[in-house]
Parts: C-alpha cells; structure tokens; sequence
C-alpha cells in the first residue's frame, strides 16, 4: 500500500500515513476552514487499509495547536481504528508533546478520558 | 462594535493594523488585497498596481521610520481601505523633525509633476542617488506617486520636540467607478483621528469586511506573528491563538451572508499583560434567542461543568458538512476563563448584529 504523504500548509498538518508499516502520524497545526474536506483523504485511504490491516497499527499526534473541529476529527480517526482494536488487532494511540506544554497535554488527556482505548501521552 | 461596523460601513475592506511591521506582514496584507481585488467585479485591474504599493508603503515605513524615540500614544501604523472602485492605502510613522520641512518640500515637488516629469525625476535619481536622504523621499515616494497617479497626500504632527508623527496616504482609482471613494483630503483627516483612537485603544488588528477562508488565513498568520513572543509557540500563546481561530471562524461558519458577502469586524486590543478581542457579524433572527441561552447558559456553568459538556460534546453529535464541531463558544468560555460578554443590535434595516468581546489573558 502506497503511503499518504500530505505536507505541511498554513491551517492545514503534515499527514505521513504508511499503510505498509501501520504508522500513521499527524503533525503540526490544524485549523481547516471545513475539516470534512480536508481529512477525507485521510479517512479514505484508512477504509482502504482497514481491509488488510497489519498485526498493530500505531496512530502517533504531534501538535503544535488545533481548532476545535479538529479535536473531533481526531476522535473520528481513533475510532476508525478502535474497530481493528475490537477485531483482535494491537491498536497504539501516541500522542507526543511538551511536559510543559499544559494546552496539548490537557487536550491529550481529555481526549483519553472519553475513549477507551491504548492512547498514551509521550513527553518528548 | 456595530457603531464600529457602522461606522466603516461603505469600506469593503478596511485592514488596520499597529503591531509588528515586517516583510512578512507586507505579504499578509497583499495576499488580503488581492483576495479583494480577483472577486471584485471592478478591481481586477487594480491588482497588480495596489499589492506593488502596499510593498512600496510598507518599505518605505520599514526603512525610514525613526525606530529609536520612544514616544508614548505611537506606534507605527498601515491601513488599507477599498471601496467599490478604489483603494486608499495610509501609513504613519515617527519621523526627526530635523528632516520635516526637507521631506514636505520634496513631497510637495514631486505632487507638483506630471507622469513624465515624474519618470524622468525617477531615471535621474535612480542614477544619480542625490536625491535621497535619512528623511525619506527617495525613489520610493517617486514611484509611488508615479504608480498612484494621483498626488500623494501627508501630513506632519509633532509629537515631542525633535520627532514628528508623519502620515502618508495614497489612492489607487478605477476611474470609471470611483464614485464611492471619499475625498482624500477628508479622508486623511478622518483617518488621523481614526489612528489616535486606535492607539488610545491600544489596538494592534482591526479588520471589517469579508470573512472567508482567503481573508481569515492571512488574519490568522498576521495574529500568529504579534503573538508569539519567542521561537517556540508557549501553551499560553497557543490558547489565545486557538480561542482567535474559534472567534473568526465562528463568524465565516455562522454569520449571515447579506448581500453576497458575510461581512464581519474584528479586533484585537492590548491591555497590561493580557488581550481584549472584539467581533461582530450578522445572524438570522431565528438564531439570536438560542445562541442567547447557550452564552447565558455557558456564562453560568462552573468550569467543570464547562469541561464535562465539551467532553461530552467531543464524542457526539458528529461534525456537521459544514465542518461545525458545537464547541466553539466552550472553547472560548474555557480559554477566557468565561471572562467574556455579548450583546444583540437590531439595526435599522431590521436584521440583528451579535457582537462579542473576549478578555484573554
């Protein structure tokens, strides 16, 4: 499976997901004006890997900051993958930043709160 | 903000801006413009003239403005203001006053030429360099009068005995269509007392006009740049700027569109160690008496509660198509510790302006 390499721009996050590995990895900031448009790419090519999935599949988040229509995009693409987690699949939730970056690491615990689901916060 | 909205109401657009002056916000301000311009049905041809000019206006304040004094009720200062059929540009900044009468005398010389004069006044210091100085009036203000066609209009206000506030506006005209453009004589007395405001306010952005996608971007890298004070982005840097994205955003999502444009206001204002954010925009009748009970309702929550219900909400309902998430104002309650408050204007014509102001700390 090819990977989807989206770079960085403006509002938009550098996207590097690699079917082949199973490391999905979002990176920098998101605040799309419609985040359904932009993120479409994403889900499709996640439907297309959901159907020869690797043994584990690791979603890394490295943030700088995001709107809030992100925070649910982020919960979307989660539980797309929590659907593999259910079938027997190892599902890892990374989610990278700052110790003391206060706003990403509660945005991190929040979105732990409400999921259940392998999700770790990693100071790096 | 409505008298504000009100008050600039016959501007497309009108960009104020009082913070940080570099090359990258000149781009900011040219991307804005030419936005403006491409759907505009009559400025089209103006594109290219106005995004040189506003280079050649931010260079010019760039290179010359006297960076060292330091006078209190200044700062440096860029507008841009478009009607249907014309844009004026203004600029002010701190000039020596030993340079003030050197400058008026080569300002008021170059408005005395015509194109060819101008043109070969050009050639003769582009090869020459003996016409320009510390005090300005090089082949920048040449070229702007030339590029212009119109007589470059300024004026001097000592602010402290050896330096002196020098204002500079210009028009670009589609001359066909240039009914709706104000005299720029008054316009440039209107505008003086429009920048004091301004920097009474402490403003840093003001901006009324279209809300959109192409407008917002360069909004949002221009507040990225005045508000993040070191090479890294603080925590506390990143929720002003995430509850700044919501408030915009809020207005390009929700407000209503009249006449084929969603037009809003915004501004942003420094107070101590903390930022005032105001806007407005339109909203269908039907929504005011919700949107009321939501704010009155988030007013009232705990923050607990506040960060109970955005949990909640995170998990449902879904996104709308319109990319709507239904946690904006929780984010902004939460980000302002619900230090904000609000308010509904019928206007005459009978539609209703919410405005809105954000104490961010």
């Amino acid at each position: 499976m090819e990977p989807l390499i989206i770079p960085e721009s403006g509002e938009c996050p550098a996207i590097n997901f690699n079917g082949a590995t199973g490391l999905f990895m979002l990176s920098g900031k998101s605040y799309p004006e419609n985040v359904n448009d932009f993120y479409k790419p994403v889900f499709d090519y996640l439907d297309h890997y959901k159907k020869a999935p690797n043994s584990k599949t690791t979603l890394e988040f490295n943030w700088l900051y995001f709107n809030t229509a992100t925070s649910k995009i982020i919960i979307k693409l989660i539980m797309a993958l929590k659907e593999l987690n259910d079938q027997g699949k190892q599902v890892e939730i990374l989610w990278k930043c700052k110790k003391t970056d206060e706003l990403m690491v509660e945005k991190g615990e929040e979105i732990k709160d409400v999921l259940d689901i392998d999700f770790n916060i990693v100071y790096v | 903000m409505y008298k504000l909205y009100e008050y600039l109401r016959d501007e497309k657009i009108c960009l104020a801006y009082l913070g940080l002056i570099n090359d990258s916000i000149t781009d900011k301000f040219i991307d804005l413009s030419e936005f403006y311009m491409v759907h505009s049905t009559n400025m089209g041809k103006l594109k290219n003239k106005t995004s040189f000019l506003i280079a050649e206006c931010f260079q010019n304040t760039i290179r010359h403005r006297e960076k060292e004094a330091k006078v209190t009720n200044h700062k440096d200062y860029f507008q841009i203001n478009a009607w249907d059929g014309g844009v004026v540009l203004s600029s002010c900044n701190l000039v020596q006053e030993k340079y003030v009468e050197d400058l008026r005398k080569k300002i008021a010389y170059i408005n005395s030429l015509g194109a060819e004069e101008l043109k070969k006044l050009h050639d003769e210091v582009l090869s020459s360099d003996g016409f320009s100085s510390k005090g300005g009036a090089g082949l920048g203000l040449i070229d702007m009068a030339r590029k212009s066609g119109l007589p470059l209009r300024f004026n001097f206000s000592s602010v402290e005995s050896n330096v002196s506030e020098f204002f500079i506006a210009l028009e670009i005209l589609n001359n066909t269509e240039a009914i709706h453009v104000p005299k720029i004589s008054l316009y440039l007395k209107r505008e003086i007392e429009f920048y004091k405001t301004l920097v009474k306010k402490d403003v840093l952005i003001l901006y009324r006009g279209e809300f959109s996608k192409e407008t917002l971007m360069p909004m949002i890298e221009m507040l990225e740049q005045n508000l993040v004070s070191g090479k890294e982005v603080s925590s506390n840097e990143k929720r002003r700027l995430v509850t700044l994205i919501e408030v915009l955003q809020n207005i390009s999502k929700h407000g209503k569109t009249l006449d084929a444009n969603k037009t809003g206001i915004f501004s942003i204002a420094e107070e101590g160690d903390s930022f005032v954010v105001e806007s407005g925009n339109f909203i269908d009748k039907h929504e005011q008496e919700p949107l009321r009970k939501t704010l009155e309702a988030i007013k009232a929550m705990s923050t607990d509660d506040i960060v109970a219900l955005y949990k909640k909400r995170l998990v449902t309902p879904d996104i709308t198509p319109e990319g709507n998430s239904g946690l904006g104002l929780l984010e902004i309650a939460r980000n302002s510790s619900k230090n904000f408050s609000w308010e509904f204007t019928e206007t005459p014509e009978n539609e209703t302006f919410f405005s809105i102001k954000i104490n961010l700390q």
